[in-house]
């Protein structure tokens, strides 16, 4: 993920986050290419570089969203420190380690962000929308990567 | 070592912050940093909220065609049935169409609004401003080269109404009711009356500011009776102000022209009093438009 190719695939996940916000929080259930985004940065950088590159998205996002300020720096802070730290931990070449570590992580930030926004986490949003919108954010993220790898090479 | 440090404190300190607080700092960056995005969410939001208009528009002409079309003929025969009654045309004036600008919720007075369009400041002020669909308001003076008036919501509104039959006349006014809901509320209707729930409600044109026969809402229910005197009753409104945008603003004719016309002839026969077979021609007062009272003055309804 350290390649220039990677680092299309993560400016692209998160210009198509932020530019095709409103179609995204219309869905119940839609991807989140923010926070795979910044998994998949968290696999190329140093822990602190990407907790500080979490913090930034966290503010972006809160910004747009209109969420808490504070919890989502925060939340996402320590995903990207967590990513980086766990790339160190469970490295592997298996080509399922990214998707499965993309949908689990995203399942977990996304029951955090719900759980810190105060909103109540129901038993339908971390059971069904979450685990969709984190298959959905997988499938795009490796979307994007097969489209960037044909078009940049 | 100490980017984390810092990064806690900082969070810890967001987190800290006010709702206020944060919404200022949301603010800042939403100005800043996300402004190019923000700013084509609004132009795609404003794309598609324009074919949604155009989509709207183009039902809302098909409709008018099928209206236009039953309402031609409907004038013909009116125009045939006034021959036959000896009455002049109606002189009812003429209507100039305008946009329509409510006042900002927030920051100005919802209740007023302001009318653009082509020689609206030289009408005779005050008129009624209506839609097909009943009755918006009233422009008070002109504004630049366009109006400003209020609508029914405003406290100071009044309307002459009359229901559809004729039977119960009274004057509408608007008051909140349904937590905060703009309604109208027709007072001054007789005692010994009684209107039905979903009767319409016309406006009958005296004063002339408001054309006889606008739709000004359907009746509801009993708001409350002075005993032996007078009633109130709460009534549906015809139009809603958020829904307006393009209106009818009404150029009435010379009061004079005006003096000549009914103010509202509600459509009665008494088909007691006629006997008549297929083609036999109408008698001369059958024509339910009333009697003539004098030549010019006015058209009085006489059931």
């Amino acid at each position: 993920m350290r390649s220039r190719r990677g680092w299309v695939v993560i400016g692209l996940l998160l210009a198509l986050h932020f530019a095709l916000h409103p179609l995204w929080t219309g869905w119940p259930a839609g991807p989140d290419l923010l926070i795979g985004g910044l998994l998949l940065g968290s696999l190329g950088l140093r822990a602190s570089r990407a907790a500080l590159l979490g913090f930034i998205l966290g503010l972006f996002e809160a910004s747009m969203s209109l969420g808490p300020l504070g919890p989502t720096m925060l939340i996402l802070a320590a995903t990207g420190y967590a990513g980086s730290w766990l790339r160190d931990v469970f490295y592997s070449d298996s080509a399922r380690f990214i998707p499965a570590f993309l949908v689990v992580g995203v399942w977990l930030v996304q029951t955090l962000l719900v759980l810190a926004g105060g909103a109540g986490l129901t038993l339908e949003g971390a059971l069904i929308h979450s685990p969709i919108s984190a298959g959905l954010t997988a499938v795009l993220c490796w979307g994007t990567e097969k489209l960037v790898a044909f078009f940049v090479g | 070592m100490a980017l984390i440090i810092s990064m806690l404190l900082i969070g810890s300190f967001a987190s800290s912050l006010s709702r206020e607080r944060e919404s200022q700092v949301e603010a800042i960056v939403r100005a800043t940093v996300l402004f190019p995005v923000l700013q084509l969410h609004r132009a795609s939001a404003e794309q598609a909220a324009v074919g949604r208009r155009a989509a709207a528009l183009q039902d809302e002409r098909d409709s008018l065609v099928v209206a236009m079309t039953r309402s031609r003929a409907v004038a013909e025969q009116a125009g045939d049935l006034r021959a036959l009654a000896g009455l002049d045309e109606p002189a009812l004036g003429s209507v100039r169409v305008a946009e329509v600008y409510p006042g900002r919720p927030r920051v100005g007075d919802p209740d007023v609004f302001v009318l653009r369009g082509t020689r609206l400041a030289d009408l005779d002020f005050p008129v009624g401003v209506f839609t097909g669909r009943g009755l918006v308001g009233v422009a008070r003076a002109p504004h630049g080269s366009g109006a400003r008036g209020e609508f029914w919501t405003h406290t100071d509104f009044r309307v002459s109404v009359v229901t559809e039959d004729g039977g119960v006349s009274g004057i509408a006014r608007s008051v909140r009711r349904d937590g905060g809901q703009p309604m109208l509320l027709l007072e001054g209707a007789p005692y010994q009356g009684n209107i039905e729930p979903g009767t319409r409600l016309v406006t009958t044109g005296i004063a002339g500011v408001y054309p006889p026969g606008i739709p000004i809402g359907t009746v509801r229910d009993l708001a409350s009776e002075e005993a032996g005197w007078m009633k109130s009753y709460f009534v549906e409104p015809a139009v809603r102000p958020a829904e307006t945008r393009v209106v009818l603003a009404w150029d009435r004719p010379e009061l004079d022209s005006l003096m000549s016309i009914a103010t509202y002839v509600p459509p009665t026969f008494d088909s007691s009093s006629v006997e008549a077979t297929p083609g036999d021609p109408l008698p001369a007062d059958s024509s339910g438009l009333g009697s003539v009272a004098d030549d010019s003055v006015s058209v009085r309804n006489e059931p």
